[in-house]
This record gives C-alpha cells, structure tokens and sequence, in this order.
C-alpha cells in the first residue's frame, strides 16, 4: 500500500469519526440542584414527579415519551392515563424503577433523587418559582427531550396568551388592588410570587408588598385595613367571608366584588410551568369582572 | 357485736387463690396486729376488709352489718384506711392534707367548709402525731418519717370507729415505731378498733392481740401473751426468732 | 407571706397582667401599635377594634382559660405533672375529623353556605369528644387511672395515624391541616367567644365543685375509695370537663400546645395544691398566656403573624426553665 492507501484509510476513519461524533456528543444540562446531566440521546421513556414538569414535558410535544407521573400530574387527558407513582415526596421507587425510564424528572425538595441515581437512573432535578426561573426551567426540559427550539416557541405562545389575556382587561379596571388567598390562614399571594408577578403584568396592584416575601402568613387585620378593591379566593371559602371577623365591612364584600375560584383554576395558577398564559387568563377574567369558567384551551391540548 | 369481723373470707389475684377461708374478728376498744412472712396474705386480707378487694366467696361485717350494704358515706365515717404510698401531694401543706381526712364528714361534693368539729379534729390528729409544729409547711419540706406520720394524722382526722392500717411504718425507725405505738394503743383506749399489719414484730407484740398468717391462713390468733401465738410466729418465721420476755415486755431474738 | 396572702397577690399579679396584656391587644394592630384611646375620635379605629382586635383578645383569653382548666384537671385526675388536656385523644380526635370535612365534605359546605364554618368547627369538636369516648370505652370506663392513660395513648397514635395518611392524599386539606396543627387565633370573632364563654361557665364551676375529689386523688386512689368517694362517676364526670372544654378551645383555634401542660405549673407556686384555688388560677393563667402570646404573634413580624403555639412554647417553656432553675438552687 502506498501514500494515497494510507490518506484513504485515515479519511475514512475521520469520517466515520466525523459522523460518530454527533451521535456520541448526546444531551448535557446543569439541573437547578447544580448536578450534571447527560444523556446520550433523546430520552424515551420519561417519567416526572412534578406536574408543572409533566405539563412542560407535554406543552413541549413529547408527551407520547412519558410512561408514568405523580398522582397530582392531571394535564393534558392524556396523561391521567398513565401509571401513577404516588405523591410528591412519596413517590414508590420500586415503580419508578420498573418503568425503566431513561429520564426521571422531579422537583429538588424531593429526596428521591439520590435514591434513584445511585440505582443507575438518570434523574434531572427542576423546579420554578417566578416568570423568569418558568423560561429557563422549560428550556432545560426542551434540551433534554432533544427539542432544545421548542422552548423558545412555547414562550412566544405563552407571550402571546399573557398579551391576550392583557387584552381581557379594560383599561379602566387597571390599577385595582387585588388581594389573592391562596389558602384560609390566611395565607397570601404577595407580589414577589408568580401569580403576583402576572396580576402585575395584568395592570392589577397587590395588596401584599414584596417585601413581605411570595407567600406571607398574613393578619387577618391587614387585609381589612387594606381595604382590596377586588378579592380573589377559593369558591370553598366564599360563603363564610362574611363571617370573618371585620371583614363583612370591606367595600370589596359588601359590592361582592369577590372571584371565586375553582379547584381546576388553582391546579392551572399552582404550577408554574408551560400553563402561564392559561393562568394569566383566568386572573384577566377576574379583573375584568367576568365568570370565571374552565378556559377552553385548558381541556387536554397542550 | 364485733366492730369488723371477716367470715370465711376466699380472695384471688386473678386466678391465683390468696386468701383460704380466713375468719377474723375484733371488738372495740382493741388493737390488732397481724403479723407473717412475705406472701401470707396479710395485705390482701386487710384490703377485703377494708372493701378495697372483692372477695371470691365469704363476707366482711362492719358493727353487725354486710359491708357491701353500707352507704359509701357511712361506711367512710366508720373504716378509716391508712396504706402503703402516697401520703398526698408535695405542695399541699400539712393541715389541708390532713383535713383530707374530714372528708367523710364533709361530703365531697362543693368547696370544702370548715367546721368546728372538723376543727377540733384537724387538731386534735395534729397533736396526737406531734405534728403541730408542721401546720403550714408543705409535704416536700418534710422527712420520709414527718411524711408518715402525716398520713396517720389523715387517718385519725376521720375519728372512724375502725382504723385499718397496713405497714404504716415500714422504712422507719424506732422512734417514729414507738409514736405509732402509743397513738394506736391511744385510739383503742378510745374505744376504736385497730387492726394493723406489721412487719416489725416488737411493735406487733406491744399489741393487744396478735394473728399470725401464713399461706393464706390463719394459724394462731391471741392475745399476746398466749404462748400457742408465740410458737406460731416462730414456726412461720422458720425459727429464725425466738420469743423471749424481756422487761416485761415481749420481744423477738433473732436466732441466727 | 401565708399562704393565703400569696394567693391573694399572685392573683392581683395576673390580673393586673390581664388588663394590661388586654390595653396592648387592642391597640395592637398590623401596622404596629396605636393607643386605643384613640377610639373616640376615630371611626375606623373604632370599627377595627370592635370587629377585630376585641373578640380576638377575649377569644385568646378564652381558648387559653380553657386550655389551663383542662391540663389543671388533666393533671389532678392522673396524678402526673406532665399531663396535659390532649391525653385522652382529644387532639387527634379532633384533627381526624377536620380532615376528613376538608377532604370529603367541603362541596357539602360550599353549597350549604354558613354550615360550612360551623362545619369546621363542629366537626373539630365532634372528633375531639370522639376521641375521648373512644379513649374513655377503650379502658372500659374511667376507674382506673393506667388503662385510662395507655388508652389515651393508643388512640392518639392510630387516630394520628389515620390522620396523616388522610393528608398524604389530599393537598389541599394539607395546608389547612397545618394551621390547625399549629394553633390560630386569627379568625376568632364574637360567636367563638359566646361559645366558648358558655362552656367555660359549665367547666368551671362543675371542676370547682369536684375540686375536693381532686385533693383527695393525691392521696391515692385506696384512700380515696375509703373516704367515700364514688371514683367511677367523678373520674367520668372529671374526664367529661376535660373532653368539653378541650374541644371546645381546639375547634376554635386548632391545637396550640403547652399552654395546658405548663399553666398549671405556672401557678402552683402561690396558688397551692388544693384545686380549689388551682382551678382557676390555672385557666386564668392559661387565658394570661395566650393573650401574650397573641398579641407578641401579631406584634413581632406586623403585618405578617407567626403561629401562636410558637410563641406559647417559647414563653411558657422560658419561665418554666427559671422555675426549675430556681427550685435546683
């Protein structure tokens, strides 16, 4: 064999080196707890443990991948279909493991994760408490289901419902000063939270400052002395607001100016994930002092 | 009539036999002591009479009349009940846990109210165990022996016409054996009836007529100078003491 | 100092406490604190303190005086210094059902409007009255003090259990759950109060007037039979005061700890052993202790509150190292 055999041999080998590379170069994220996490291709078999990462999985078009979710995971129809493993910080190892999953997804205040590596699983630990941490959480789930584009145009959607929703509010009713319970202690949505952050791009104000932290345990007090021009708060709850103490005479009571919202509502405001834009919808409806129904988008299509 | 008097008394602890047809008697005015090794029984028979345990088959008299056909009230102002344990609360002070013992005569319903013959006996039990000094102190400032003799002081509060005690000195030592010994033969002077079990045998021979236990049974009742109830005490305690008399005074050698 | 001068001055002392502990109450608000005189003139104010700070203060004062009788007699019926007036199933009892309302009932209470509060409470106070008759048939009556205790035990262990698993399934009974295993008195208005003023006005005499029988406890239960009294039904009327009056706090404000246990501690020193003066210097105590601690809750972090069994802990546990430092002394 001669010089050209020898250049022939070495370019073959460089190209199947050239071609093998992509294949091997796979998938590498940091997730939120600062572990790296690769993959050496497209996962496809997911299982998550957080509906918010459920609800991303799907909203970014690999919901066929995923096998199993948590209990609460409920959205779209589909996924009420699959296995369930139990609840957030219960969830049966024994079952994820029997799922085989390639990708295991789930919150960082969950302690399974070190569980399920040491076991030879490949886990991602993720999780969102504001509009900012939703953008970069859904791009993280979009690079590892391979899909690393779908994330920038889920948030375009998600803009775009946001400015829709917008648009629901007439301008007169901007600048109301909304109080949002998110649970009867009372606990609040202050403005610092995401369901703060969306009244605020919604033209609303809130009650709560920032300062007081996301979800401050309140006085009762306060909320009276606030005197909100608008209160949102559980449907269970509205029947007894007049027997809270002080409270039958707020102006926002006595003009009934009162959204009650459903379970359904709270599982979309609950989760901040790929449904942003259905929550912003139905706080918009609220300001803008209409029912408040299940929006429609919200019924199985991601 | 005999002041309390066990006929044929059976008693269980569950399902093991403690007592065997024990009968016993003791008029007003004497002072009985029974005595016996560990696991006689003396305990258990003292608490059937007393109404504290049920017995399996046999009766308990108090002055003529079936113990069980006494009203609470009555029977507490007649049977006092001096036992093992708890002489009350540490914080509680000397004369209210003595006066504790009034409440046979007070009732135990509504807020306590002073009498002057709950006075008078409040006293008059203070001064019988030499406890005056101790009035307003409470429990925790006292000695084991100061303790003692508070519960007898409770005991005798009740002016009950039949005091049952059961190892009221345990623990102590001679002196406060020796108080224990005037008081009751005091109260029987009185013309009460005591009945005391009692490990001590010089302070059980110092009373007017001694029973002597053993399995469950009585072998030996007299007084005390009957020689039959001498040979018993030695045969139940296996001959390690001797009766001897000392002083005009009965007491136990130890034969070892 | 006699006895009875101590009593008479560690009374005044609470009192005095009380009225002042009241004065703050009601000034204090979530902006800080304003002088309540201010009243008077101002309209709002007015509205603010009649609505709100008012039948919190007297609702803090009457969970705590519940709470304080209940450990006082908790105490007395078994002898033991650190029982307390959840002992007997009370506690778990009464969360037990409050989960299963918001797990299973709350669509019944959403259409059935004003039941729905009265729901909650009721149903806090039906399972802790529950909890107790199963504790009380469990040991087959009151007469004996250890099967009454270890009863108590068993059936605050599975009904805690059951409760747990309860809240596992449901989220959103989880955070309601919470609150009501920490205490709140936030939602106190003048319907609690009446409630509550009524059972105490039942509790109190009728434990006053077994407050003998309670004396008499301490010389154990032999002594007590043989000075006549019937230990079955006044144990069962005792246990009866301790249900009624714990359930009636716990529906109210949820399970705000240690104000029970320690009160009667509190107290002993100058009110003495003898029940008839511990009963109600203790619930006076307990009512002390959890208007402070209300009013340090809503002070510390204005507006936001911290829970009220926090604080009840932290101040009761303080003074009750003292003590015990100053008795090891």
């Amino acid at each position: 064999m001669g010089m050209k055999a020898w250049r022939g041999l070495a370019g073959l080998v460089c190209l199947v080196a050239g071609l093998a590379g992509p294949v091997m170069a796979g998938i590498s994220i940091t997730d939120d707890r600062g572990a790296k996490v690769s993959l050496p291709q497209a996962p496809q078999r997911i299982v998550s443990l957080l509906p918010s990462l459920t609800e991303s999985v799907c909203a970014l078009g690999a919901c066929a991948r995923l096998v199993a979710t948590d209990r609460w995971s409920n959205w779209p129809e589909s996924v009420k279909r699959l296995p369930k493993l139990g609840g957030l910080d219960d969830a049966n190892i024994e079952l994820i493991v029997t799922q085989r999953p390639d990708l295991v997804l789930l919150a960082p205040s969950s302690r399974l994760a070190t569980r399920l590596r040491s076991l030879g699983l490949t886990v991602a630990e993720l999780d969102a408490k504001d509009l900012s941490e939703v953008q970069r959480m859904l791009g993280k789930v979009a690079v590892l289901i391979g899909q690393p584009q779908a994330a920038a145009q889920r948030w375009q959607v998600m803009q775009a419902e946001i400015r829709d929703a917008q648009a629901l509010v007439p301008a007169q009713v901007r600048g109301q000063r909304v109080y949002f319970e998110v649970s009867s202690t009372p606990y609040a949505a202050g403005e610092s939270s995401f369901i703060g952050q969306l009244l605020q791009t919604l033209g609303a104000r809130n009650v709560v400052p920032a300062a007081l932290g996301p979800f401050p345990k309140l006085n009762p007090e306060f909320v009276v002395k606030a005197e909100p021009d608008l209160i949102m708060i559980a449907a269970g709850e509205v029947p007894d607001l007049v027997a809270r103490p002080g409270w039958a005479r707020m102006k926002a009571i006595k003009a009934g100016q009162v959204c009650a919202l459903q379970t359904a509502d709270y599982d979309v405001l609950s989760r901040p994930g790929p449904r942003l834009g259905q929550a912003a919808t139905v706080l918009a409806r609220c300001l803008a002092r209409r029912d408040v129904p299940v929006p429609a988008t919200a019924k199985g299509q991601p | 009539m005999r002041a309390i008097e066990a006929r044929g008394v059976f008693a269980a602890h569950g399902t093991h036999a403690v007592l065997h047809g024990v009968s016993l008697s003791i008029d007003a005015g004497q002072w009985l002591a029974i005595v016996g090794p560990n696991g006689a029984g003396k305990s258990t028979l003292l608490r059937c009479m007393a109404g504290l345990k049920s017995v399996t088959a046999g009766e308990v008299w108090l002055q003529g009349q079936h113990l069980a056909h006494w009203p609470a009230r009555e029977r507490a102002r007649k049977l006092a009940w001096l036992g093992q344990g708890q002489a009350g609360d540490d914080e509680m002070c000397v004369a209210d846990t003595v006066a504790l013992g009034r409440v046979p005569h007070q009732g135990w319903l509504g807020l306590p109210g002073v009498r002057a013959a709950d006075r008078q006996a409040l006293q008059q039990a203070l001064i019988d165990t030499d406890m005056s000094w101790a009035a307003g102190r409470p429990l925790k400032a006292l000695s084991g022996g100061e303790r003692q003799r508070v519960s007898l002081a409770r005991a005798l509060a009740g002016q009950a016409d039949v005091m049952l005690l059961d190892e009221p000195v345990s623990h102590l030592d001679a002196p406060h054996q020796r108080l224990l010994a005037q008081v009751l033969r005091r109260e029987a002077g009185r013309g009460r009836a005591v009945i005391s079990v009692l490990h001590e045998l010089p302070l059980a021979l110092a009373a007017d007529q001694v029973a002597v236990m053993q399995a469950g049974r009585i072998v030996a009742h007299g007084s005390r100078d009957d020689a039959r109830v001498h040979r018993a005490i030695e045969a139940v305690f296996d001959q390690a003491v001797a009766i001897a008399r000392v002083d005009d005074r009965w007491v136990p050698l130890p034969a070892y | 100092m006699s006895a009875r001068q101590r009593t008479s001055v560690g009374l005044l002392v609470l009192l005095t406490l009380l009225v002042l502990l009241t004065w703050v109450g009601l000034g204090m608000g979530s902006a800080g604190w304003q002088s309540p005189w201010q009243v008077q003139t101002d309209g709002a104010l007015r509205q603010i303190v009649w609505d709100i700070r008012a039948p919190r203060t007297l609702g803090a004062f009457l969970v705590g005086a519940l709470l304080g009788l209940g450990g006082a007699v908790a105490q007395g019926l078994f002898r033991n210094p650190l029982a307390e007036p959840y002992l007997l199933g009370s506690s778990s009892g009464a969360g037990l059902c409050m989960g299963l309302m918001l797990t299973l009932g709350l669509p019944w209470a959403v259409s059935t409007g004003m039941w729905g509060r009265l729901g909650l409470t009721g149903a806090a106070f039906v399972g802790a009255v529950g909890g107790v008759s199963l504790t009380l048939m469990l040991a087959r009556g009151a007469a004996h003090t250890m099967r009454l205790l270890l009863a108590g035990v068993v059936v605050g262990v599975v009904l805690g259990a059951l409760t747990q698993l309860m809240m596992l399934w449901s989220a959103e009974a989880w955070r309601a759950m919470q609150t009501f295993m920490l205490g709140n008195t936030a939602m106190l208005g003048w319907p609690a109060c009446a409630l509550m003023a009524t059972v105490l006005c039942l509790a109190l005499p009728v434990a006053l007037t077994l407050s003998r029988v309670l004396d008499a406890l301490s010389l154990g239960e032999d002594t007590a039979r043989t000075l006549g009294i019937p230990l079955g039904l006044t144990r069962g009327v005792l246990v009866g005061v301790l249900a009624l009056s714990t359930a009636a706090a716990v529906a109210q404000a949820g399970l705000v700890a240690f104000v029970g246990l320690v009160a009667p501690h509190l107290v002993r020193p100058w009110a003495g052993a003898r029940h008839a003066s511990m009963l109600w210097s203790a619930s006076l105590m307990g009512g002390v202790l959890l208007v402070a601690a209300d009013v340090l809750a809503r002070s510390l972090l204005a507006p936001q509150e911290l829970p009220v069994g926090v604080l009840t802990a932290v101040m009761g546990g303080t003074y009750l190292l003292v003590l015990l430092h100053r008795r090891a002394a």
